[in-house]
């Protein structure tokens, strides 16, 4: 089930509606129920994988807390790693491996039968393996006490709201909320709840979709398009993935806040961001996080030197890349990150301290903008050929018009996306429009599920981030 | 005004509700605008395209007026370029173009099937392809797959879910659903907004059709010329899905106990070199002959009919003046035939 769905639409409240007449266990139930019914409505099937990397995970973390050997522990360790890890790799990467090994078999002169595996990506299985496995490596380390309540444990890792594409909640944010008595919003958190679900629809489906279908063509074949429709093609997609992304979040969140649950905040206005460093202190907050915390600093992070430290920013941005997509114009997306992120370092650019962003800053964060707008035609673009055919389409000068509506659409999108960050930027709340003065409020309300209505003329399309 | 944060809950919850009624006030007025707006618009759309919706509709007002068509042809954008059936009709053959530009050959069964057997009398069915038409190597572009499954064609072989039954409701009951169809086609918006007609313009709205489909919507020489070799032709390749979606379009027409001709369409001499030499032409008519003498469609071959650069508009699709002759000449072909 997708989020701009009408069936998401009837779903929710239904849910919500039942949930406050339960208690907290039967409240407990129910989420788990819903989520299953969520995320098997995709496909049933796939819903075995969910309740074992739930039962694998709590077992294991079951058996970290109670008293062991240091090596006895560590095998449980691997063992949950090797789980998450193993259907990750099968249901993920398996074909992305092999048709690697075929390629460079045949670059080597070697002729390989490429076995047939089309494998089926689960959705969100990204999301839940690093969710989960954050869980045990934390119990691991001794810094969070094992749950004995599998139901507990097993809504931790298929809460509907972020199962399927993030926030990556820490069991240490999300279990305790989970544990305990959730307070019923009053209507100040209803209706700031609300609106965070009315801004993530129209993030979505206004200027996500609508911006995806317009710029199709250009990045479908970018040879011989026009110079100008290809730089707008480029800007759209910045705007693209990211309204479609953190759209997604901002629903997230507010359904979670309307069962009394507040998820992590996934992006902090990420286009105002003055250097890369900073934007991935913004973008996608909580993989930055999870990366940062369980790949990084045990590689070793910025101790070791500068060597390594550049060594180890390079490894977790690769495999952040990878993360991403079985395929290597994800790594090398990736790997552009992490040569800026290791530029910065070594220019001894770090991340600006000070959180508003002033006249100054506008040199720097257009800089930056375009920078990552460039990287993401990697992330757009189906294979090297198509990314590179479009990199050259906008060194050359090809005279012609990029159309009015690709051109009309960016523009007006990247408005309105630019005026709402301010907003919250300034203000410091993503449900920004809950301090407006009501007829404000309302009429801006109006308008936006007026915008919906109408941009909702194609089938639901699923979410980026649902492919990963 | 009393701060967000220090009013008492009750001012907090009046506060929201003045909000609310604000936002439904906004949809009001929004919807009120939508009805004023929607007297100069189409209806909505629930076929995967408004030619789809406007032919099935068409046929249906032309059988309801009693003007049954002789024949009627069906076909890819070729066919819906090929056949002015203006000029048919005025050589003594009434005809309807009810071929998709929209649509590629595998479209074909299914719309036979589904929409015009249904509602074209007992007319003769003219099943129109070219060699573009045939090359199995050639990208689909998802046209059956749009129109599998949008939701006019579900909801009428009974398939639709109730929601898909709720979207295309909530078209006729609200004006702002309506205008979905508008802001999903933006382009064609545009094109209407400018004066400039778009997809929204009546195509084949007499029993005649409206060549001018070919020159308005093909890509500019350059980009057309790499398409014909890196795509539309490249690799070509012939018997899989086309044929046997042109076989089964055949089969479909008889077991409704029709007539069919399996009409061959012309082609510029550049499209010999484009498959890869003579031969694959021939061995592609040899298919074509074989399909419809299993099926027992009478084959009619106009391959030859036009064969003047001019009168293409690219290497397959004909302009204007060669849709004339194409016409002309299927018309005295059909005429004594058809019934």
């Amino acid at each position: 089930m997708v989020f701009n769905s009408l069936q998401f639409a009837l779903f929710l409240p239904a849910v919500v509606g039942v949930y406050w007449s339960l208690r907290a266990r039967g409240q407990l139930w129910l989420i788990l129920v819903a989520s299953y019914v969520f995320y098997g409505y995709w496909d049933w099937r796939f819903l075995s994988l969910l309740v074992l990397s739930t039962l694998v995970d709590y077992s294991v973390g079951r058996g970290l807390g109670s008293d062991r050997s240091e090596r006895s522990r560590r095998r449980l360790l691997w063992v949950s790693l090797v789980v998450n890890l193993g259907v990750l790799a099968g249901f993920k990467y398996a074909d992305f491996f092999v048709d690697s090994a075929v390629e460079l078999l045949e670059t080597a002169g070697l002729s390989a039968q490429r076995p047939v595996l089309e494998v089926v990506l689960p959705v969100g299985i990204s999301f839940y393996t690093f969710q989960t496995m954050s869980y045990t490596i934390d119990v691991y380390r001794r810094r969070l006490e094992p749950i004995d309540d599998l139901l507990t444990f097993a809504v931790y890792v298929a809460f509907f709201p972020q199962l399927v594409a993030g926030p990556i909640e820490r069991a240490g944010r999300l279990l305790p909320q989970l544990a305990g008595e959730r307070t019923r919003p009053d209507a100040d958190g209803v209706a700031g709840a609300l609106s965070l679900i009315a801004l993530g629809l129209f993030k979505k489906v206004v200027v996500g979709d609508m911006l995806a279908a317009a710029i199709d063509r250009e990045f479908a074949d970018p040879t011989g398009r026009p110079t100008l429709a290809l730089l707008f093609a480029m800007y759209g997609f910045a705007l693209v993935i990211y309204a479609d992304f953190s759209g997604y979040s901002d629903i997230a969140r507010g359904s979670a806040r309307l069962l009394g649950v507040e998820l992590v905040r996934n992006f902090e206005q990420p286009y105002l961001s003055r250097n890369i460093t900073e934007f991935w202190r913004r973008w996608h907050i909580s993989l930055s996080d999870w990366l940062r915390d369980y790949l990084y600093i045990p590689l070793g992070g910025n101790r070791g030197g500068r060597l390594r430290t550049y060594r180890n920013l390079a490894l977790t941005m690769l495999l952040g890349g990878l993360w991403h997509g079985a395929s290597w114009t994800f790594v090398v997306w990736g790997g552009a990150h992490g040569l800026l992120l290791a530029l910065e370092r070594l220019t001894g650019r770090s991340a600006p301290t000070r959180e508003q962003v002033g006249p100054g800053d506008l040199g720097s964060i257009l800089l930056t903008f375009h920078a990552v707008s460039v990287i993401w035609i990697l992330f757009r673009a189906d294979s090297f050929a198509t990314a590179g055919d479009f990199l050259l389409g906008l060194i050359r000068v090809e005279p012609g018009s990029p159309g009015l509506e690709l051109a009309g659409l960016v523009v007006v999108m990247a408005v309105v996306l630019v005026t709402v960050d301010v907003a919250q930027r300034r203000t410091g709340r993503h449900d920004v429009f809950t301090a407006l003065a009501p007829p404000v409020r309302g009429v801006l309300l109006g308008a936006a599920i007026v915008a919906v209505i109408l941009a909702s003329g194609r089938p639901a399309v699923p979410f980026i981030y649902f492919q990963f | 005004m009393t701060d967000q944060r220090t009013a008492s809950p009750p001012e907090r919850t009046h506060r929201h509700r003045r909000a609310l009624v604000w936002a439904v006030g906004t949809l009001l007025v929004a919807e009120l605008f939508a009805r004023l707006l929607a007297v100069a618009l189409p209806e909505p759309l629930s076929w995967a395209n408004y030619e789809q919706q406007r032919k099935l509709h068409r046929l249906e007002e032309i059988v309801a007026a009693g003007e049954c068509p002789q024949a009627v042809v069906v076909g890819s954008s070729v066919a819906a370029a090929a056949v002015d059936a203006g000029v048919a009709g005025r050589h003594g053959l009434a005809t309807y173009n009810a071929s998709l530009a929209g649509g590629g050959v595998l479209v074909v069964p299914w719309w036979l099937r589904e929409v015009v057997l249904p509602r074209s009398c007992d007319a003769t069915v003219v099943i129109a392809v070219g060699p573009r038409d045939l090359n199995e190597s050639s990208p689909e572009l998802g046209y059956l797959e749009d129109y599998l499954t949008s939701d006019g064609r579900l909801i009428e072989v009974g398939a639709a879910t109730w929601w898909q039954r709720a979207r295309v409701q909530s078209r006729r009951w609200s004006a702002l659903f309506a205008l979905q169809g508008p802001v999903s086609d933006l382009d064609a918006t545009l094109d209407w907004l400018g004066g400039r007609g778009g997809e929204w313009e009546d195509r084949n709205d007499d029993l005649g059709t409206l060549q001018a489909f070919a020159d308005e919507t093909l890509p500019p020489p350059p980009q057309r010329v790499r398409n014909d070799r890196e795509v539309i032709f490249a690799d070509y390749r012939l018997e899989g899905p086309r044929s046997d979606a042109v076989a089964e379009g055949i089969a479909a027409t008889r077991a409704a106990g029709r007539r069919v001709a399996l009409v061959l369409l012309p082609y510029t001499e550049e499209t010999v070199d484009l498959v890869g030499g003579v031969e694959v032409l021939n061995r592609y008519e040899e298919l074509m002959a074989q399909v419809a003498d299993t099926g027992g469609a009478v084959l009619v071959d106009l391959s030859g009919v036009v064969s003047n650069p001019e009168q293409f508009a690219d290497n397959y699709h004909l302009n204007a003046s060669g849709a004339d002759a194409l016409s002309v000449a299927l018309a005295e072909r059909l005429r004594a035939w058809a019934p």
